[in-house]
């Protein structure tokens, strides 16, 4: 039997798609990590996002994040998948540790899906405040460590 | 000779000063302060950052930037 390994992947839908395309792909790909005799740990709805910069036209995805514990010809055949899909973006996928068991994993997945709730929910947070505070905090950043380097001349 | 080193204070690197600080490529935030205003990754010698950790932001970064969460080239 293959071993078994964790992997998360994101998909980046068009931001066209309605709700109801995005949920027969969510299902679709759980469908397939079940006939591969795969667990789903954690499944989420990221939503509607802004990107970082356009692609094809888009300003904004949706984005859909899946991690599972499947033997290693699981994502092969996902992406495969994702590959025929019209409505997609961009996907991603990362193997997260190599030969485990999915029940040594689901609490340290949930446990990761805790923190990523909750800065998530800050990031929003932050949004809604300072707008385009982001771009703030590059340009901070960029300018710190050279004035470290002259201080102590 | 010593007129042309300059002795900076010295940086410590962020990930091995704060263990609980994870780098993961759906952080952007953080990610965020390792890039400059164009969008460049920041070098180690700037950062502070310790080869190893450097080496998994540099990954982080390319993977956040392939999901577009973090830009590849930001127009002032």
């Amino acid at each position: 039997m293959l071993h078994h390994n964790e992997y998360e992947t994101i998909i980046m839908t068009r931001p066209d798609a309605d709700d109801a395309e995005i949920k027969r792909l969510a299902d679709k790909f759980v469908r397939i990590i079940a006939e591969y005799k795969g667990t789903l740990l954690v499944q989420e709805d990221w939503g509607r996002r802004k990107m970082a910069y356009s692609i094809n036209k888009h300003q904004q995805a949706h984005y859909a994040y899946l991690n599972f514990v499947g033997p290693s010809n699981l994502p092969l055949e996902i992406e495969r998948n994702l590959r025929i899909e019209d409505n997609l973006l961009r996907y991603l996928t990362v193997q997260l540790a190599a030969d485990v068991e999915a029940e040594d994993r689901r609490q340290l997945a949930e446990e990761r899906q805790r923190q990523r709730q909750a800065k998530l929910a800050a990031m929003l947070q932050d949004d809604d405040e300072e707008g385009l505070g982001d771009d703030d905090l590059g340009g901070r950043r960029d300018r710190e460590p050279r004035e470290d380097v002259e201080d102590d001349e | 000779m010593s007129r042309f080193r300059r002795m900076g204070r010295r940086k410590v690197c962020r990930f091995c000063a704060d263990k609980s600080l994870t780098i993961d490529y759906k952080d952007p935030k953080l990610l965020r302060s390792f890039i400059t205003e164009r969008g460049k990754i920041v070098p180690r010698r700037i950062s502070g950052n310790c080869a190893r950790h450097q080496r998994e932001l540099a990954v982080a970064i390319k993977r956040a930037r392939h999901i577009a969460f973090l830009p590849f080239l930001a127009v002032e």
